[in-house]
């Protein structure tokens, strides 16, 4: 899985997407809001629980603040995104990052959830961008 | 044979070879592995054949520390005792339970699981369970439809519950009890002293009584106490005439470590899609089998928990249903019963399967508590209509439960995680690990544990490993008051085992006996 999306990637670069490193436009809205969507829980929660796992990550890891959450997260998709890259990319990628989190036991209690620390991270990204 | 005991002389003399104390489970189970044996049984019940009120009120007591049923309620008092109400959740304790566990003091028994396996078979007839087997791949072939949910089994496993009918011992057995030549069974046969012999190396006798005001003396070889824990340990204690701190008591050890189950709502299990679940559906006297999730020793092990299991129940039915403790709150065990009953057929009654997405899924956990010696029974000064002091229970948990029942919760979620079948998310009350208290709603499962513990060492247990009470030879404890540890199981399963185990041991004792004497 985690091959096939490099592939994908790969080929989407080459299709002349230009794929910036985070660092250059951490405000990006778009970028956020791509970030900022915990597939898995997105299919077992309402917006309004995902957003309160997000206060509740805040408050557990006060120092991941907006840019550091974009930048931590972003760092998965190898720093080659911005505005334009696919969105759906953008959330397989972070799912098979979740699944990861889950067999290397990087794991977080948040709000009582058993959560992967990425979709954790993406989940206060989520409440960030609400606010 | 039958005799009431309320029809006797006053001041009778009975006298036998075994004299068994409490025609509950373990009585019962003891008094049937006798039946044609040329032993003479001396069968002592405090009760009748069916509820009496005045009787059940010699179970009242009153409770301290954590929050519990009122103790008239808690168990039955008449023949069959507390298998008139019981639900017949079964289950085998599991090898690490038996353990020393470095990490949970006051652990480790003086046997093993496999000392258990051949009675756990006799234990399943007399419960008319079916075939003892709690492999869940067993139950797995015969119906292809028991799909377990996609777990490590290294990490967490499917340890199987079997459900008597439930057997109520009281009508299932009263016949062949009182048909028995060499049974003598009396009811209102309250048991109110144990008096011993000199140094208490032996008991003498015992005195029984009733309403009626009788008072009567029970002689015999050997004597077995099988009152449940709170009353095995208030009649030990109470038994103080020759030895000031009770019978059996040289080490302050008799009604410590009261042990019950942690029975609590816990959290929520969330799937992205509906899964079959049958393996761990429970339709009251339908199902036969079940899975519970359960943590393997590897895991409790390196995590340093309590053995505990969760079961599912789909959860428009579980919001439905009121905390246990909530709803058994009268003295009155009947109107209990009828509550509880009540509380759960009605959450299921208007339930329609088609109208649930059957994802989101209730985790309820029964989890072992620590062993405790604050957490005891006392006597009162208050006395029973007998005379007898009242018990005084103090029901202590400590943070390694709370503990224990998040980790439960947070190695569950990751299976589930890992599996990319949905999430689990645990109750509030669990989230702060650093908080310890406990919800209102916390309650027990009326199993009533470790009042006489076993152990070789008399400084560290009332009974030794075949039940015998420490330095007296002919008094013997059967029940779940023997528990070192409580396991996740229900205990009644273990208590017949056990008992049986006992009687087996009784037997062997009796003929080595004779063969001397020949």
């Amino acid at each position: 899985m985690k091959r096939r999306i490099f592939v994908r990637l790969a080929v989407a670069a080459t299709a002349g997407l230009y794929l910036t490193g985070l660092g250059c436009n951490p405000r990006n809205k778009r970028l956020a809001k791509m970030l900022s969507q915990p597939m898995a829980l997105q299919h077992i929660c309402d917006a309004e629980t995902i957003r309160e796992i997000g206060k509740a990550y805040q408050k557990l890891v006060p120092e991941e603040n907006r840019e550091i959450l974009i930048e931590v997260l972003a760092k998965n998709i190898d720093h080659r995104i911005d505005e334009s890259t696919d969105s759906n990319l953008v959330n397989s990628v972070l799912e098979e990052k979740v699944r990861q989190d889950f067999q290397e036991n990087k794991t977080t209690v948040v709000a009582g959830w058993i959560l992967s620390v990425t979709e954790a991270r993406q989940c206060a990204l989520f409440s960030l961008s609400q606010n | 044979m039958h005799i009431d005991a309320r029809d006797l002389d006053n001041h009778s003399l009975i006298e036998g070879d075994i004299c068994i104390i409490g025609a509950g489970a373990a009585g019962i189970s003891m008094a049937l592995d006798w039946i044609n044996t040329k032993h003479k049984v001396i069968f002592l019940e405090g009760g009748g054949f069916e509820y009496d009120e005045k009787v059940q009120q010699l179970y009242d007591g009153k409770t301290t520390g954590q929050r519990y049923f009122p103790l008239q309620s808690a168990r039955l008092h008449y023949f069959g005792g507390t298998t008139g109400h019981w639900a017949g959740f079964c289950s085998i304790f599991d090898p690490i339970d038996f353990k020393k566990r470095d990490w949970i003091p006051h652990s480790g028994w003086p046997i093993q699981e496999t000392d258990l396996d051949p009675f756990y078979k006799r234990a399943h007839e007399i419960l008319e369970l079916g075939p003892c087997e709690y492999d869940a791949a067993y139950w797995q072939k015969q119906d292809h439809s028991l799909v377990s949910l996609p777990v490590d089994e290294t990490v967490v496993w499917n340890k199987i519950w079997h459900f008597s009918p439930p057997t109520r011992f009281g009508q299932k057995y009263r016949d062949s009890i009182v048909k028995a030549k060499n049974i003598h069974l009396y009811t209102y046969a309250n048991v109110t002293n144990i008096t011993a012999e000199e140094n208490a190396a032996s008991v003498k006798e015992v005195t029984i009584r009733n309403y009626a005001g009788k008072s009567h003396t029970v002689r015999a070889k050997l004597f077995v106490l099988a009152c449940c824990s709170i009353q095995n340990a208030r009649i030990l204690l109470a038994s103080n005439k020759q030895m000031p701190a009770g019978l059996g008591n040289d080490n302050d050890l008799v009604g410590r470590f009261f042990m019950e189950h942690l029975e609590i709502k816990s959290g929520e299990l969330r799937l992205e899609r509906p899964l079959p679940m049958k393996l761990y559906e429970l339709d009251f006297g339908v199902t036969k089998t079940r899975a519970e999730l359960a943590i393997s020793e590897k895991q409790q092990t390196e995590h340093k928990i309590l053995n505990g299991t969760m079961s599912l129940t789909t959860m428009p039915v579980a919001k439905k249903t009121r905390p246990i403790i909530d709803v058994w709150n009268d003295k009155d065990p009947r109107k209990n019963a009828d509550n509880l009953f009540n509380n759960f057929s009605g959450a299921g009654k208007n339930y329609d399967p088609s109208k649930d997405d059957q994802r989101s899924y209730e985790l309820f956990t029964r989890i072992e508590q620590a062993p405790n010696p604050n957490s005891r029974i006392t006597l009162d000064s208050e006395l029973d209509a007998l005379g007898m002091p009242k018990p005084i229970l103090h029901w202590e948990l400590t943070s390694f439960e709370k503990r224990s029942i998040r980790k439960i919760h947070e190695l569950l979620g990751q299976q589930i995680g890992k599996s990319g079948v949905g999430r689990v998310r645990m109750m509030d009350y669990l989230k702060d690990e650093k908080d310890f208290s406990w919800p209102d709603f916390t309650g027990g499962g009326w199993h009533h544990m470790g009042t006489t513990r076993m152990s070789d060492n008399p400084k560290q247990g009332v009974v030794n490993a075949n039940c015998q009470v420490h330095g007296t030879n002919n008094l013997f404890i059967a029940g779940a008051s023997c528990y070192v540890t409580a396991a996740a199981p229900n205990p009644t399963l273990t208590v017949v085992a056990l008992t049986l185990r006992l009687s087996d041991h009784i037997k062997g004792k009796m003929k080595r006996k004779n063969r001397m004497i020949v």
